[in-house]
């Protein structure tokens, strides 16, 4: 695989609060990327300055070899759907169509007319008109038609409906399944991506937790209940992301559990299960900020 | 590491800023036309009514530039202003986004102009204008809507780099700077020195250096706080 976008020691600052603090990870060609944490923990920061829309503070960005900021080469193979985009204020739906054709050599007019369709989105109505979700769904189809060989969404389905959420992740996949690119998801919906997600990096107060395959990521922990002295007796072999103690029953994410420990729990009557994606990321998130608040204390 | 994506020259992403900036024509083309028209409308049906009331023909008349230099003041910080996300969410750089800007409000400046100079030849208000060219009348209005344009964008690109505080430190200070000048060529008796530099035709070189010069500082320097910009 060919690393096309690397990040190493990125660092952004305002004012005395660190938005982005010494993240590193990299990007490979022709993957989808779940970029995940909570509100607030760096998400956006991190893809404007990606994608050149903000300045770093100290860090280094290459996408394609090459610094993004200002680097006309590499900006143009890069659509970013932001989710509070701002238009053009009489722009209609099909002024900003006709925009993403003007800017994107592989845009797919076809495609895009089908999605329009898909999200039943009124091409002659101004942009300010729309409904949020509407608004969103324009994002929706302007990233996917124009199929730019990096495409970054950022949470790109606020006010959306479940459906029109649906229709965005199939669109997605099979537009992607057809003609493969890398695709950057930032989302918190994370058991409604978990699906489509190759890799998944978790961020949280800035600093990159978690930089994981999927199906490695789901391998990797296991929820175990059962009768507390009985399920505590696991912690000393393995890592416990989260523990939960209602009366004398315990339920815990644990992750590095071995196959003999699972055996063996199973054999004492514990409830041994894989745990989702989300489970895993928020007792992942959770567990950093307790962490932290002990430090402090 | 190569792109997947063959790359755009420089010409060509300006030619892609300009497209996107007619996208919607109405404000940057057809008003400035619609005020031509409708001040022209005007002008002669004043002129009708004073000739059915049997007064001699006046030189005063309604003027297109003022409404037009004012028009393409607030239409050229509205361009910038409200493209400029779309094009830095849509994979331009901030460079090609300007100078693609900068060739629209030339665009705009010329088809404009072109519009005055019609209505002024066809009002005959040419002869007592100087010089008495229709050509000389061209470059001018051609000059000042394209200055106004550009002085627009770079008071805009201050919004846009330090928002509504340094607009207001920008303001308060040419606000300073301006009272302070004016204090000065009182107290100094140079009024008169500006006057013939402003209007004399001895000083027409002079004064076309100044104005150019002036106005390239002010396109570089919102180039410069475009470039810092956040959509």
């Amino acid at each position: 695989m060919t690393k096309i976008i690397e990040v190493q020691a990125l660092t952004k600052q305002y004012r005395g609060i660190r938005a982005v603090d010494g993240v590193s990870f990299t990007v490979e060609q022709d993957g989808i990327y779940g970029l995940l944490g909570r509100n607030g923990a760096g998400k956006t920061t991190l893809m404007q300055l990606i994608t050149g829309q903000a300045f770093k503070t100290a860090g280094k960005i290459d996408i394609y070899g090459e610094n993004p900021l200002e680097h006309s080469a590499v900006l143009e193979q890069i659509v970013f759907i932001r989710e509070s985009q701002r238009y053009p204020e009489n722009f209609k739906v099909r002024h900003v169509m006709r925009a993403a054709a003007l800017l994107y050599r592989n845009w797919d007019a076809n495609l895009a007319s089908d999605l329009l369709k898909d999200f039943r989105l009124p091409t002659d109505r101004q942009m300010g008109k729309l409904s949020r979700g509407q608004a969103s769904a324009v994002g929706v189809v302007v990233g996917i038609a124009s199929r730019a060989p990096i495409t970054i969404f950022d949470e790109p389905y606020l006010g959306m409906d479940a459906v029109a959420r649906t229709l965005f992740y199939d669109r997605l996949l099979t537009d992607y399944a057809e003609r493969p690119r890398t695709i950057i998801l930032s989302t918190h919906l994370i058991d409604e991506v978990a699906d489509l997600l190759d890799h998944v990096l978790v961020i949280d107060q800035g600093r990159i937790i978690l930089d994981s395959g999927t199906e490695e990521l789901r391998g990797s922990a296991s929820a175990i209940e059962g009768p507390s002295s009985l399920v505590k007796e696991f912690f000393t072999d393995c890592k416990v992301l989260e523990s939960q103690d209602i009366g004398s029953y315990t339920r815990a994410v644990v992750s590095n559990l071995s196959a003999s420990a699972v055996a063996s729990a199973t054999q004492q009557g514990l409830i041994v299960n894989p745990v989702s994606l989300q489970q895993l990321i928020v007792s992942q998130t959770s567990g950093e900020l307790t962490n932290e608040k002990e430090a402090a204390n | 590491m190569t792109m997947t994506n063959p790359t755009s020259s420089i010409g060509a992403r300006i030619r892609q800023v300009v497209r996107l900036n007619f996208l919607y024509p109405w404000t940057l083309v057809v008003v400035p036309w619609l005020i031509l028209a409708a001040i022209f409308l005007v002008n002669l049906v004043l002129e009708g009514i004073l000739q059915t009331e049997g007064i001699a023909r006046v030189s005063a008349s309604f003027s297109t530039e003022p409404f037009l230099i004012v028009y393409l003041f607030i239409s050229a910080n509205a361009l910038l202003y409200q493209q400029f996300p779309l094009a830095i969410s849509y994979g331009l750089s901030r460079r090609d986004f300007y100078l693609g800007v900068l060739t629209s409000y030339s665009i705009i400046a010329l088809l404009t102009a072109t519009g005055s100079t019609l209505i002024a030849l066809v009002r005959g208000t040419l002869q007592s204008f100087e010089p008495s060219a229709m050509g000389g009348y061209f470059a001018l209005v051609f000059w000042a809507y394209l200055a106004v344009q550009i002085l627009g964008a770079a008071i805009n690109a201050i919004y846009m780099r330090w928002r509504g505080i340094g607009l207001f430190t920008f303001l308060a200070a040419a606000s300073v700077l301006m009272i302070s000048l004016a204090l000065n060529f009182g107290q100094y008796g140079l009024w008169d020195a500006v006057y013939r530099l402003l209007f004399s035709t001895d000083y027409a070189a002079t004064r076309v250096s100044v104005q150019l010069g002036f106005l390239l500082i002010v396109a570089l320097s919102g180039y410069v706080l475009i470039r810092r910009a956040k959509p």
